[in-house]
């Protein structure tokens, strides 16, 4: 392999093992990926079934479906369950998965260490489960605001089950991102440079700088809390408060573009192949990419801005300077659609629609940036509306455009298009009648976390409908459950390139091999950002060199 | 095509990292409160060590391309995993949950060092 592996024959302790227990102690960076993936996805389904009981409660006014501490349970679960165990895992699974074979590395750096950040997120899930399930559960939201966290105003158990929680899948995601950026920094294969690396590992590498960044803030803001949950009054002065929002913001808003970039990545990568043309602009992608890592770092005080404890003019200078470098990735996205051969299949659609979606994310963001008009939406339906504009809309949009496209790859078989087409126009119609109604509600005044309204309030119209659009989204994810199970069933194979993309992952079998290349599917020659495009491109100029010399 | 820049690895995380002191120091600059930007600050400075780390390792290789080993299958590391779960349960709710974690720590560790013993040898 290019002189790139010199694997050592070892004793295999575990070589007899076989069948789903291999899987679990697997030490195969694509096994771990899938691993991280589909507990990710299982997750992502059962905090939706949370999500989908709190918008039968909220479809008409005065319910008791649940009662409002069951409510606040439910709300701390769907919020810490979907950012901490869903999204954020999509983000760095993809990654474990696909980054080694964008680079052409034979496995990932560390992987025990990626197998051991995999667990401690299965360990803080079941955590975090834990926490929501047993009586007296964590209520305090995803942030867990002291002192409404410390033991005065929380004081049963589920509290310090979802510290602990927090804390394990911090890590877990520490190491994953350690892992992931040394693999990219340290690990590429030869001519594989810095600028010949896809969007996709660009957007995995600037994600992991990110993480390595914010992590740390997030476990010091959970060791907070446990001090003063283990001795109380530990921390009892505002200054410690302040300290703590600042910690857990400062991961907090981090962690939006954690769950972002990559999932921006898998959406160039689906724009460039099915458009049949390299990415417009990729060189002021990647600086886009890069600067607007660095400002994503320098926003966090924005949600502080109501505290009156920030300095609001830098805060909101730097978060309305996102609009720059977004900008410019939006340039590069349409860019890359102008003039290409156009093709519609089911991931390309998600890459269509994640466009203009995260686009209503992203500006209601510029507005809530701004500290007059965040002090009348803050804590309202329009926050709210706008962060699942982001997240839904845009991230989930990113990942289900990335999972379609790359899970011939992973697997061997492919989706049913016809199904994946029908989840796409269910979750696009459900997607914006459950959150558009969200910004109607902020400006009348709704506020969030609340178990139900008066209905003289004249919230009951929007909400009823929002509530309707949540079932819509319901029925699509259960459309693509069927996709799943029947396409397991038929076992339709995928070729090694089913979508005739440009990466390295694509010139390898699907399912790769152990060791990702092998002699049947050697490495080819990296010269550019899109090396299949290159050898397509090196062919066909062949062939028109051949026909013209016979023909002469 | 135009002649490709080189842009060294540990370059662009330390490039990173100077761009996020830069901002620090822009915060602090707005009279920020001590509470704000040592937070920056420190994080900086966590990124700038990474910066150093892969400059380190890099140097070390000098050019030549990156070599790998197999690895064995992750049975200490799960055994590790399920220990520390055991422990947070512990902090959680009772020290009894420890007499089980610690055992299963020591396993583990045992393990692990006796597979990387092995490794070595070969």
């Amino acid at each position: 392999m290019r002189g790139a592996v010199q694997a050592q024959a070892l004793p295999r302790p575990g070589a007899a093992r076989a069948g789903w227990t291999e899987w679990l102690v697997s030490t195969d960076h694509k096994r771990i990926g899938v691993l991280i993936t589909g507990t990710a996805l299982v997750q992502f389904l059962i905090y939706g079934v949370v999500a989908l009981t709190m918008r039968a409660q909220l479809a008409r006014p005065d319910q008791h479906l649940l009662s409002p501490q069951l409510y606040n349970q439910f709300f701390t679960l769907h919020g810490t369950g979907m950012i901490t165990l869903a999204i954020t895992p999509f983000a760095l699974g993809l990654g474990v998965y696909l980054v080694p074979l964008q680079i052409a590395a034979p496995t990932i750096a560390a992987p025990r260490v990626t197998l051991l950040g995999y667990w401690l997120y299965v360990a803080g899930s079941v955590t975090l489960i834990l926490a929501a399930v047993i009586p007296s559960g964590a209520a305090t939201g995803w942030w867990g605001y002291t002192p409404l966290a410390g033991t005065r105003f929380s004081p049963g158990t589920g509290e310090n089950l979802w510290v602990v929680g927090v804390f394990l899948a911090g890590v877990g995601f520490l190491l994953l991102s350690g892992t992931l950026g040394w693999t990219i920094l340290t690990k590429r294969a030869p001519g594989m440079t810095l600028m010949r690396m896809p969007l996709f590992t660009w957007s995995e590498l600037v994600t992991v700088f990110m993480g390595l960044s914010a992590f740390p803030s997030l476990l010091a803001a959970m060791a907070m809390i446990a001090l003063e949950r283990a001795a109380p009054g530990s921390f009892s002065s505002n200054t410690w408060n302040l300290l703590y929002e600042n910690l857990f913001w400062f991961y907090g808003h981090p962690v939006v573009y954690i769950m972002f970039f990559p999932f921006v990545g898998c959406v160039l990568e689906c724009l460039s192949t099915f458009s049949g043309r390299r990415s417009f602009a990729y060189q002021g992608t990647v600086l886009a990419l890069l600067a607007f890592s660095t400002l994503s770092m320098a926003v966090w005080g924005h949600h502080l801005f109501a505290s009156g404890q920030v300095v609001n003019d830098y805060y909101s200078m730097t978060s309305i300077l996102l609009t720059v470098p977004a900008g410019v990735e939006y340039f590069s996205m349409l860019g890359t659609l102008l003039h290409g051969k156009m093709r519609y299949p089911t991931p390309m659609l998600f890459a269509l629609a994640f466009i203009p979606q995260f686009l209503i994310g992203g500006l209601t963001g510029i507005m809530v940036a701004t500290p007059a008009f965040d002090y009348d939406a803050n804590d309202s339906y329009f926050i709210v509306g706008h962060f699942h504009y982001t997240l839904f809309a845009g991230s989930v949009f990113g990942f289900f455009a990335g999972l379609y496209f790359w899970f011939p790859k992973a697997t061997g078989i492919r989706l049913s298009e016809a199904l994946g087409k029908l989840h796409f126009v269910l979750m696009v119609i459900g997607t914006n009648v459950t959150f558009l109604p969200f910004f109607g509600l902020g400006i009348l005044g709704m506020t969030r976390r609340v178990a139900t309204y008066p209905g003289n309030e004249g919230f009951n119209t929007l909400s009823f409908i929002a509530s309707i659009g949540s079932g819509i989204i319901g029925l699509s994810i259960m459309v693509f459950i069927y996709n799943l199970y029947i396409s397991a069933r038929r076992k339709v194979p995928a070729p090694p390139n089913p979508w005739d993309a440009f990466t390295l992952e694509w010139a390898t079998s699907s399912p790769p091999p152990r060791y990702n290349f092998d002699a049947q599917y050697p490495v080819p020659r990296i010269r550019s950002y899109a090396p299949l495009l290159d050898l397509r491109l090196a062919q066909e100029q062949m062939g028109t060199v051949l026909a013209g010399r016979k023909n002469s | 095509m135009r002649p490709e820049s080189r842009i060294p690895s540990a370059g662009v995380i330390a490039g990173w990292g100077i761009a996020n002191m830069v901002m620090a120091l822009v915060l602090v600059g707005f009279s920020a409160t001590a509470v704000e930007y040592p937070v920056y600050l420190a994080a900086t400075i966590l990124v700038l060590l990474n910066a150093a780390a892969t400059w380190t390792a890099l140097r070390r290789r000098h050019g030549r391309p990156p070599t790998w080993r197999e690895t064995p299958p992750g049975d200490s590391i799960l055994i590790a995993a399920l220990a520390i779960f055991l422990a947070g349960l512990g902090w959680a709710f009772s020290w009894y949950f420890l007499p089980v974690a610690v055992p299963l720590l020591i396993l583990a560790a045992r393990r692990e060092l006796k597979m990387r013993r092995q490794r070595s040898s070969v």
